[in-house]
């Protein structure tokens, strides 16, 4: 009987796996019939704009019978890894949907084709023409005078402005209309004396905010350029952000807050009308740097908001000028159907598909009800030929609208850079700093000057490095195969000579190789050329595409001595273990109870167990419910005792930076049922003589537990503390799933830091270096934790 | 005593520790309104014979105000109420109210009670506390003035609950849509009626005397030429939550289209359904196929006839599709036709070959370490048992570069080949286990002429069971469980395991909750139905690992 059912799930089994190699070695898209090539074709977009994407998708297919698109929808935060990943696979799609931002960086890494030729090439019916773009969207996609994508959304920076609060305010023209700021020294004093302030000095409305929506986005860059200066000198080879025009911009930036009160009274400000949502829309803030895409939320949302946009009002310079930004379509080096590549970008460019898009997206805007907008174009042809045919019906939204497309030439490129991100970064960091009076503006842009012309450096430098010679590896591990062996058979000759090997040894050798073969090919494999590769890894740049390029200690220096973002990473996870102690002493206060002769202990067993067999990824999802605020399951227990308390506030949980890492610590306290069973495990192994003996003396409840449990204890105290450390400082899912490294870098763990590093920023030497350093650590923790465990840890056995 | 404060700490943290679980699945009972409020058990749908109704369960009861005494509010409470009524009668324009909506006004008294009701919620959230401290002139003045058309028609959009039929969208094979009318309206059978309002076309049925479905249809005519054969017709609708099912039949020139599964009218208010006719290759998530069936009868060219056909859910039915929404959303297609399923198979394949490959690769490994003698093993054991201080994250950068490299990349390969060649921590397992059975068992067998294959497989692993069972066990928990490996390797939507497939949830489906939760659900419960099959392994291999998989 049992041989019959071992037989049938090996059967099944077996069958499982052949219809799954099947199933993979089929491509996932099956070609109909007249079907010629399978375009892969990677969109980025939501809910609505998909409906939109779906359609002019149709319509290609339709036109093109011949093609068959297969589309992926890749989500923002994905979208790079995944294409990275792909690039390394092999398998990456023929067209792909990208931020402009991107755009030089994968250029530079010569992943993709240049569009130049293509171009040229044709004429009708909807060839891409230059002229028909803003120059900053076509500037955006060019790298080294080379055109690399197609322009398509397009979105600039301007000043929207609450029309009802000016008014109120008396800021108004002739004939009675809100009249906006013109200039610096207006915004200045339309900000000041728009702003309101409660009895105690608390800002409750802000006239003025220059960044977007949260203060926390700080981006210089608008008001960089209206002073005149820029970040990179022309050529793109040096960091010219502390040049005096950058420097004004951000003393005049920092005159403004203090003039509120100061960085800590916007941030109270902020904080406490968190729950509302858009400031701007709920009349608490009067005017603010808005992108355009804020007024298709507008016409989604609040279409009847009384609202004006205008441009930015210009600096000191006179000169009208915004930023901008959007996407583009790209095509990647490696596709095979160039051709068919390029009729679908150009399809899904041209003012026809627009019009077409914008048919279906109103229709199912229409069905959720408020205003549609489109997102305007860098195509100037597709968004006069949409604005013309569907028009937003609100009169408001349309004006504003109009507006905007005004706005949109004077929109400048940003820096087209393989640093941009870089860029973004340092120069966030340096307006932090001059608002919080930390640095002053001048020396903080300096220093971000100079990390930002470190990195620079480096991206050009990068030739100068000799390439890896992979034959040195292989050579490692070839020899150290032949040692092993020689050194085995020589061990196996000697036994021979000497007689102690008996008959039949040969034999019993080869059948012990064949049984272990396995894991001697999985360790050559999947672990010695692993490590030996990684520690080459760790001492070279290689970003996959590229060969690598040996660059010797670098990547640790860099780690110990640049990279602040490292330390913090490493804080966090040293914050993480600091929750080790308090997970295992909630494991055994559980043990203890359960410890005590009640009946029913198997069933309390099983409820404190069963947390921790939940998949982390599926506990994450539910703690993230859990820990919402005001509806989730910990707010609504614990608002009503605090209230009681007279505690009025709750923490934010995963939203705020103190609280974040905290949060993650309560929730590994749910699976502290692991932990549990080994201490149970260890208190049942106390002998009873003890405590009667301990009885006899005399001895309390607390000194029995102190003086007998405790110290009987400490062996699993010691394996719990060093599989606890293992583990939390491997911690990922967790921040993966829940937080993505947020609040401001509060959850980024070292290992995501690491992930971030390997497949986000293509860093793979890097983040070889970051894993070396982490299995150090570990090992310096496991080796000092087991030296002192010599002191505090009994081991019964030793004693005897 | 010291027993009562020992049992009521194990069932208090039992409770602490199981109400995750509780909030988790009642989670997943709840609809979308739902989960803002208060309560933490799901509310039952309502019994719905005749529509249109006014819902009992929008709001919650009147409450004393906290901070006022008890016999003030005893003095205020009647009065209170009358005039919150007569107020927002009139702002709602008193007789037109009555005559539009005089089937309402056959039980005046519940609709008197939901409305106070609602504008009760209102004013405490509008007013501050220390109104009802007040005056009676005071308080009535500030009721006056909160009381407006503005709150009055928001409170009775949330207690009136009506099968509405609203706009009406037409679109052809080229994806021209244009609105519709019905040319006559929408009409009834004999048992049922319509009454035209601004929102649409309210439907009133009653099941109390006649149990049969009620039919509604109308006809629309297809615009001029341009508008090529009708490929999806679009119906918005305000849904009742009755929980009854619909059914819809579209008659065209070419043929008779019908819907085999019903949709139900759930606890979304404003709902619309998407009939697609014929062509599956243009299904798009959420839509609803049309079959296309024989009849004798065609429309004429240029006119189609909508027919919506209602039918009655029982009340236990319409309970079970009101708490299995969230898991039935859970299951509709994410993007082409892949949904939770396909993540569940990828997930059970992974399990099963790895569990097999471990097993195997393990068990033969850990004989070879415990019961072969061969030149360099306690050299290989000792490098063994040192991989297993080894972090992941070292390997797995080289890993991903070699298995990119041969072209494994987006394919289930990495994450199961690599089981076959064995791992670490199982084999150390079973090694130990292997060294606690009696050697005289090998030579017994060893003298009756058997190899070390046939020790292997015919005496001691019969022997094994337990140590094995923890294998399965961890094997299966580190594949079910396993994130990173995927999250690297796949690209593919098709070829998602669950894990993976949970969080892509999460990040496409947001804040809704319910389904979310539901997925959670099912990803979790295979595991809790091993876990009470195996708990004594599970303990088991906790005890001896302190791993929890």
């Amino acid at each position: 009987m049992k041989k019959i059912i071992t037989a049938i799930v090996f059967i099944i089994s077996g069958l499982i796996i052949l219809y799954f190699f099947n199933y993979l070695s089929v491509s996932h898209t099956k070609l109909e019939k007249g079907e010629k090539f399978v375009l892969r074709v990677w969109e980025q977009t939501d809910a609505l704009t998909s409906a939109g994407t779906k359609a002019l998708v149709a319509k290609f297919e339709k036109d093109h019978p011949d093609i068959k698109i297969d589309m992926v929808f890749v989500g923002q935060m994905l979208n790079e890894q995944k294409f990275m990943c792909a690039v390394a696979g092999n398998i990456e799609p023929d067209v792909i949907f990208i931020a402009r931002d991107y755009i030089a960086g994968w250029a530079a890494r010569g992943a993709f084709l240049p569009l130049d030729e293509l171009i040229e090439k044709d004429k009708e019916p909807y060839a891409v023409k230059k002229e028909d773009y803003y120059e900053s969207a076509w500037k955006e996609c060019s790298f080294e005078n080379k055109v690399y994508g197609v322009a398509t959304t397009m979105g600039a920076q301007a000043l929207f402005y609450n029309k009802d609060i000016l008014i109120q305010e008396g800021f108004v023209d002739s004939k009675g209309n809100a009249k906006p700021p013109k200039n610096w020294n207006e915004l200045v004093e339309y900000g000041l004396k728009l702003t309101r302030k409660d009895e105690q000095g608390r800002i409750t409305r802000l006239g003025f905010l220059p960044f977007s929506w949260s203060i926390k986005i700080y981006d210089l860059t608008l008001y960089g350029w209206q002073a005149g200066g820029d970040f990179l000198s022309e050529d793109g080879k040096i960091c010219t952000m502390d040049s005096p025009e950058m420097v004004y911009s951000l003393e005049w930036l920092t005159k403004l807050v203090d003039a509120y009160g100061g960085m800590q009274k916007v941030l109270a400000f902020f904080e406490s009308n968190a729950s509302l949502g858009d400031l701007f829309l709920q009349d608490k803030v009067a005017m603010v740097n808005y992108n355009t895409w804020v007024v298709r939320r507008i016409g989604r949302f609040k279409p009847e908001f009384n609202f004006g946009i205008t441009a930015m009002p210009p600096g000191p310079t006179g000169k009208t000028v915004t930023g901008g930004g959007g996407f583009a379509y790209s095509i990647p080096k490696k596709t095979k159907h160039v051709n068919e590549a390029w009729e679908y970008v150009k399809w899904m460019t041209s003012p026809k598909a627009e019009v077409l898009r914008a048919k279906v997206e109103k229709k199912y805007q229409k069905s959720e009800g408020g205003d549609h907008v489109l997102i305007m174009r860098g195509n100037m042809k597709a968004n006069e030929a949409v604005i013309k045919e569907y028009p937003p019906d609100n009169e408001n939204v349309k004006t504003a609208l109009k507006d905007f497309l005004g706005i949109l030439h004077y929109t400048k490129s940003k820096p087209v850079t393989v640093v941009s991100s870089k860029l973004a970064e340092e120069q966030g960091k340096a307006v932090e700093a001059a608002f919080l009076h930390s640095m002053v503006p001048k020396e903080a842009l300096k220093l971000a000057s100079f990390r930002v012309q470190q990195e620079l450096d480096k991206s050009y430098q990068k030739e100068s490095f000799p390439l890896v010679n992979w034959l040195y590896p292989v050579l490692v591990i070839i020899f150290a195969l032949i040692i092993f062996i020689v050194f085995n058979c020589i061990r196996f000759m000697k036994a021979k000579q000497k007689g102690l090997a008996k008959p039949g040894v040969i034999k019993e050798s080869m059948m012990g190789y064949l049984f272990v073969s396995p894991w001697i090919i999985g360790f050559v494999c999947f672990i010695l050329a692993p490590v030996l590769i990684s520690f080459v890894l760790s001492l070279c740049q290689y970003d996959v595409i590229h060969p690598a390029r040996f660059v010797g200690f670098k990547n640790y220096i860099d780690l110990i001595k640049h990279d602040p973002v490292f330390f913090k990473s490493l804080y966090n996870t040293f914050f993480m273990v600091l929750g080790v102690p308090f997970n295992m002493a909630i494991g055994l206060l559980v043990a203890l109870l359960l410890n005590s002769k009640v009946k029913g202990i198997a069933v309390y067993r099983t409820l404190f167990y069963l947390p921790a067999v939940v998949p982390v990824v599926a506990a994450s999802v539910l703690w993230l419910w859990i820990f919402t605020p005001e509806v989730g399951l910990l707010d609504k227990m614990l608002v009503p005792i605090l209230n009681f308390i007279g505690i009025t506030a709750t923490p934010k949980w995963l939203g705020s930076e103190v609280w974040s890492k905290p949060s993650i610590i309560i929730m590994g306290a749910w699976g502290a049922g692991a932990g549990m069973i080994i201490w149970l495990a260890g208190l049942k192994g106390i002998p009873e003589q003890l405590y009667e003996a301990a009885e006899i003396d005399g001895a309390g409840k607390f000194s029995k537990f102190f003086h007998i449990t405790l110290p009987m204890l400490t062996p699993y105290i010691f394996f719990n503390l060093v599989i606890g450390i293992i583990t939390v400082s491997q911690i990922f899912t967790e921040a993966y799933i829940m937080t993505k490294g947020g609040p401001a870098d509060s959850t980024l763990f070292y290992v995501f830091y690491l992930f971030n590093n390997a497949f986000v920023y293509f860093k793979m030497g890097y983040a070889s270096a970051m894993a070396w350093l982490l299995f150090i650590i570990v090992f310096i923790l496991t080796l000092i934790n087991t030296r002192f465990s010599k002191k505090w840890v009994y081991y019964e056995a030793e004693q005897k | 005593m010291r027993k009562i404060i020992l049992y009521s700490m194990l069932v208090l943290g039992s409770i602490i520790f199981s109400l995750p679980f509780a909030w988790l699945v009642l989670t997943t009972f709840k609809g979308a309104d739902e989960l803002t409020g208060g309560s933490l058990i799901p509310k039952l749908p309502y019994k719905v014979i005749s529509s249109p109704y006014i819902g009992y369960m929008a709001y919650p009861e009147i409450e004393k105000p906290p901070k006022l005494s008890n016999e003030r509010w005893k003095n205020l409470e009647a009065g209170l109420k009358n005039e919150i009524w007569n107020l927002t009668f009139d702002a709602m324009g008193r007789e037109k109210f009555k005559n539009d909506y005089s089937y309402l006004f056959e039980d005046e008294a519940k609709l008197k009670k939901e409305i106070i009701k609602g504008i009760w919620q209102e004013l405490i959230v509008k007013l501050p506390e220390s109104t009802w401290k007040e005056t009676d002139e005071v308080i009535s003045a500030s009721l006056e003035k909160s009381i407006n058309a503005k709150i009055a028609d928001r409170v009775f959009k949330q207690i009136f609950k009506s099968f509405t039929l609203k706009s009406a969208v037409l679109e052809d094979k080229d994806l021209n849509v244009i609105k519709a009318k019905p040319v006559d309206g929408w009409k009834t059978g004999e048992d049922s009626k319509i009454i035209e309002s601004i929102q649409g076309a309210i439907v009133i049925y009653d099941f109390e005397k006649n149990k049969s479905p009620k039919e509604i249809y109308a006809d629309f005519i297809m615009p001029s030429s341009d508008f090529k054969a009708l490929g999806r017709f679009m119906l918005s609708f305000e849904s009742d939550t009755s929980f009854h099912e619909l059914f819809f039949e579209i008659k065209t020139s070419t043929g008779t289209y019908v819907t085999k599964n019903p949709v139900i009218m759930d606890a979304q208010k404003d709902t619309a359904v998407s009939l697609c006719l014929g062509e599956p290759g243009r299904l798009e998530p959420g839509d609803t196929i049309m079959h296309k069936i024989n009849s004798s009868d065609a429309m004429p060219d240029g006119l189609i006839k909508v027919k919506v056909i209602l039918e009655k859910n029982p009340y236990y039915a319409a309970i079970y599709s009101k708490f299995t929404k969230s898991y039935r959303d859970a299951m509709k297609p994410l993007s082409k036709n892949i949904t939770i399923i396909n993540f569940t198979y990828n997930s059970v394949f992974l399990a099963i070959v790895n569990i097999i490959g471990q097993l195997l690769s393990c068990s033969l490994i850990a004989y070879a370490f415990a019961r072969i003698k061969w030149p360099g093993r306690d050299i290989c054991f000792v490098i063994l048992l040192s991989t297993m201080m080894l972090p992941a994250q070292v390997t797995m950068i080289p890993l991903f570069v070699i298995f990119s490299k041969i072209g494994w990349y987006d394919t289930l390969m990495p994450l199961w080949v690599p089981s076959f060649f064995g791992q670490a921590f199982f084999i150390f397992l079973l090694r130990q286990f292997f060294m606690t059975i009696p050697k005289e068992l090998d030579d017994a067998a060893k003298i009756d002429g058997c190899g070390h294959f046939g020790i292997y497989w015919r005496i001691l692993l019969p022997q094994m069971k337990p140590a094995l069972a923890t294998v399965v066990i961890f094997a299966f928990m580190s594949s079910w469980n396993n994130f990173i490996g995927p999250l690297i390797y796949l690209s593919s939507l098709d070829l998602y395991p669950l894990a993976l497939g949970l969080s892509f949830f999460r990040d496409t489906q947001g804040s809704f909750w319910g389904l979310l939760m539901a997925a959670s659900t099912l990803m979790i419960l295979p595991i809790i139905i091993i876990f009470f099959f195996a708990q004594k392994y599970f303990i088991q291999g906790t005890t001896l690992t302190g791993m929890k998989g």
